[in-house]
């Protein structure tokens, strides 16, 4: 039935045409050609919401990091500065001081999330007792926006009415200043942050581990191989590309938080928890230096973009 | 057939006639309406202003729309947005060319920035015969030219004044002291037995206000004629070391993660015997018993050495844009004028800009504290008077003051710091006037 060798077409799934004779390759050819306008302009609506909404401000944003603009000026327009807005940044105290305050936020908050995560994990996925509970409660932090956690939060480690400190004095523990302290305020910001997604790891981790094939496991029962050792040799190796998942999107989200931030500290003591987010809207929407946040915020992009190519680089090895 | 309308030529007429009849009865119903909208000389006009969320005058705000609707037929809508929201609100619209706002209420401080787009109202004052006296005389010094080189150019009317206040436990306190080595003798004295001398609010954007009190009573200007810092003096050294000192001697601990709400908590519940801050956040609680430990055993004082936190003013400005520029005046006129003063003042608990009606002999009755308070608005000073980048270099200010306080930076290089980065603000757009307070 078919005109020609090559892999049926939807033209020629179609069958002979009504007068009989078999359709000419041209024909198919025209009939592909209008398929695939057919296909763009069902596309196109989408693409044009993306053109407008994703990567017109993003270009947009790039041309004002090259340009000076400080919005609070009377009549203030956008003025060419080159790559100076960039080469600012590494001379900025405050902006270098954010990247170190990111860094040790994200790194620590990952760490601690994911190990105390797989923890959980291992233990949502046992026979215990009461796992339904543990699941439940679990659920709690999830359910909450982030403003509301930091707003919590800040009232249970307030200095003199927090609930954090009575329970502290109950043990014989003088009252912290935590939020009020540099060397307390950002480990308070890491915990609350810890606290709201750790339920994230540990649900996608445990997901993961009941995905694995029982196999394994009982013959290494058979064996007689410890639970440490099917922990190491049999559930990790298995479990690495769920691993490489969590920690992508655990890590571009912990680059990201603000509202925590925001809500406990505003970025102090001094500027002790100020995270470049934090700097970028501070910068960008409090004093309007349009031209060096935009800066900020594509240095900031690329960070994440290198990080997030190590990941998926590392994930397609193991594919 | 059954059912149809048997429409007969009687019928027709008697159709015809009976709505003529109502035509013209509706003309005449009409007439009495066009006699009324005379009355109500705004009439199918809609007025869209934009404040500020969760501020304390917006209750007074409705409150005034709906009696000028009633009285001029204009439409009032309002817009609340968070502080934060509000210049990016303003700039967005006004660099899209899109304004849809007719009027903005909040700091004078926006003014610096967008009075290009403002409309000038000195005229409109003169022809509505509008009543300037009786304000605090900062009102004056500071609400004209606020660009500088616009010399007695008005922009806005103002709804709101303030500054810190002091208030002090009456019961613990007789007479407050007056200069700042008895101020600090005090606090010791209080500070005792797990309860504190002082509280205070003290994340980086409360603490320039209590730098600015113990800097200005000195006597000394944040900056030169030509725009040179001086708060890296000797005088603004002793000014943030006193501030650190009190802090450190007299203050609770972790005080520096405490917010307005938190700071006026601890005076509510008598665990700091004073408080400097703002007074929206205490006042309407003192003499409420289920939220207060103090009921009647507070009262209000001054800085001492005439010290003051910085002044601030909400005004109430037109957009040059609005095509209702009359009625827009008229309506700020009305929520702004002396008829209004002592409402905001007694029924909404908003501190009147009009002096005259604080020490009214029936105001003082009710709030005996404001005389005291009155003194110290009529000399207090804005920050940075008339300079667009006037937030950049407050929140310098205030996060070096944060990075001192909690020990991370010296006082000095601190406000070297600090002075440094106020310079390279200030060239950024070089002021074409003189500085002065």
């Amino acid at each position: 039935m078919t005109a020609s060798t090559d892999a049926p077409r939807v033209a020629d799934r179609m069958g002979p045409p009504a007068w009989g004779a078999a359709t000419s390759e041209p024909v198919v050819r025209q009939r592909h050609t209008r398929e695939r306008w057919v296909s763009v302009l069902f596309l196109a609506p989408s693409i044009l919401f993306l053109l407008i909404t994703s990567v017109y401000p993003l270009l947009y944003s790039l041309w004002l990091s090259f340009h000076s603009w400080n919005m609070m000026l009377p009549n203030s327009r956008p003025i060419w500065y080159g790559l100076d807005n960039y080469r600012n940044l590494w001379e900025s105290e405050a902006f270098r001081n954010s990247i170190r305050v990111t860094l040790i936020f994200v790194v620590s908050a990952v760490t601690i999330e994911f190990v105390l995560g797989m923890g959980l994990a291992l233990l949502a996925t046992s026979r215990i007792r009461a796992i339904g509970l543990i699941r439940t409660v679990l659920l709690v932090p999830l359910m909450m926006a982030p403003v509301v956690a930091g707003v919590l939060w800040r009232t249970l480690f307030h200095s003199t009415y927090g609930v954090v400190n009575w329970l502290l004095d109950l043990v014989g523990i003088a009252p912290q200043p935590w939020l009020g302290s540099p060397s307390q305020a950002l480990p308070a910001v890491i915990t609350v942050e810890i606290w709201q997604n750790l339920p994230v790891v540990a649900f996608v981790l445990a997901a993961g581990i009941q995905s694995l094939p029982v196999d394994l496991y009982k013959a290494a029962a058979v064996d007689g191989a410890s639970s440490w050792q099917v922990f190491r040799r049999i559930t990790l190796p298995m479990l690495r590309p769920v691993i490489i998942v969590v920690l992508l999107l655990r890590i571009m989200d912990a680059f990201k938080v603000f509202d925590i931030v925001f809500t406990m500290t505003y970025g102090g003591p001094g500027q002790t928890t100020e995270l470049l987010s934090m700097l970028i809207y501070k910068t960008g929407l409090r004093f309007f230096q349009i031209g060096q946040a935009s800066a900020m915020s594509w240095v900031f992009l690329i960070v994440i973009f290198i990080i997030s190519l190590f990941f998926i680089r590392k994930l397609q090895q193991n594919e | 057939m059954a059912g149809n309308i048997d429409l007969t030529r009687r019928s027709l007429l008697k159709l015809a006639g009976a709505t003529a009849g109502l035509a013209a009865a509706g003309r005449a119903g009409l007439a009495p309406s066009r006699a009324r909208a005379q009355d109500k000389p705004y009439a199918g006009v809609t007025l869209r202003g934009l404040t500020q969320g969760g501020i304390a005058y917006n209750a007074a705000l409705h409150q005034f729309s709906a009696e000028f609707e009633e009285q001029t037929g204009a439409k009032i809508e309002w817009d609340e947005q968070p502080w934060e929201q509000l210049m990016p609100k303003i700039q967005g619209e006004l660099a899209a060319g899109t304004p849809s706002y007719d009027f903005f209420c909040n700091d004078i401080e926006f003014q610096y920035t967008i009075f290009p787009y403002l409309q000038p109202i000195n005229e409109l004052i003169e022809a509505r015969g509008y009543n300037m006296d009786g304000f605090f005389d900062p009102i004056y010094k500071y609400g004209e030219g606020v660009a500088g080189g616009q010399e007695g150019v008005r922009y806005g009317l103002p709804i709101q004044v303030g500054s810190s206040w002091v208030f002090y436990r009456k019961d613990l306190i007789d007479q407050f002291p007056t200069t700042w080595a008895e101020y600090e003798a005090l606090l010791e004295s209080l500070t005792t037995d797990g309860k504190y001398g002082l509280s205070f609010a003290g994340v980086p954007a409360q603490l320039p206000k209590l730098f600015l009190a113990r800097y200005w009573s000195q006597g000394d200007p944040l900056l030169t004629p030509d725009w040179k810092p001086l708060i890296n003096s000797e005088k603004g050294i002793k000014a943030a070391q006193m501030l650190y000192d009190h802090m450190k001697r007299f203050a609770p601990p972790g005080i520096l993660g405490w917010d307005n709400p938190d700071a006026s908590n601890a005076f509510l519940a008598g665990d700091a015997a004073v408080l400097e801050g703002w007074s929206a956040f205490i006042l309407p609680d003192l003499d409420n018993p289920e939220k207060s430990q103090v009921v009647g055993n507070w009262a209000v004082g001054r800085y001492p050495e005439n010290g003051s936190g910085n002044f601030v003013q909400h005004n109430m400005v037109i957009f040059n844009t609005s095509q209702n520029i009359e009625a827009a005046f008229d309506f700020i006129a009305y929520c702004t004028g002396l008829d209004n003063a002592k409402r905001l003042l007694l029924d909404y608990n908003v501190e009147s800009p009009r002096r005259a009606v604080w020490t009214e002999p029936d105001v003082l009755e009710q709030r005996p504290y404001l005389e005291s308070v009155a003194e110290a608005y009529n000399v207090a000073k804005p920050f940075a008077p008339g300079l667009p980048q006037w937030l950049e270099m407050f929140i310098t200010l205030a996060e070096g003051l944060s990075a001192a306080l909690s020990d991370q930076q010296e006082i000095p290089d601190m406000l070297n710091d600090v002075a440094s980065k106020w310079e390279e603000l200030i060239k950024q757009a070089p002021p074409s006037f003189e500085y002065k307070e």
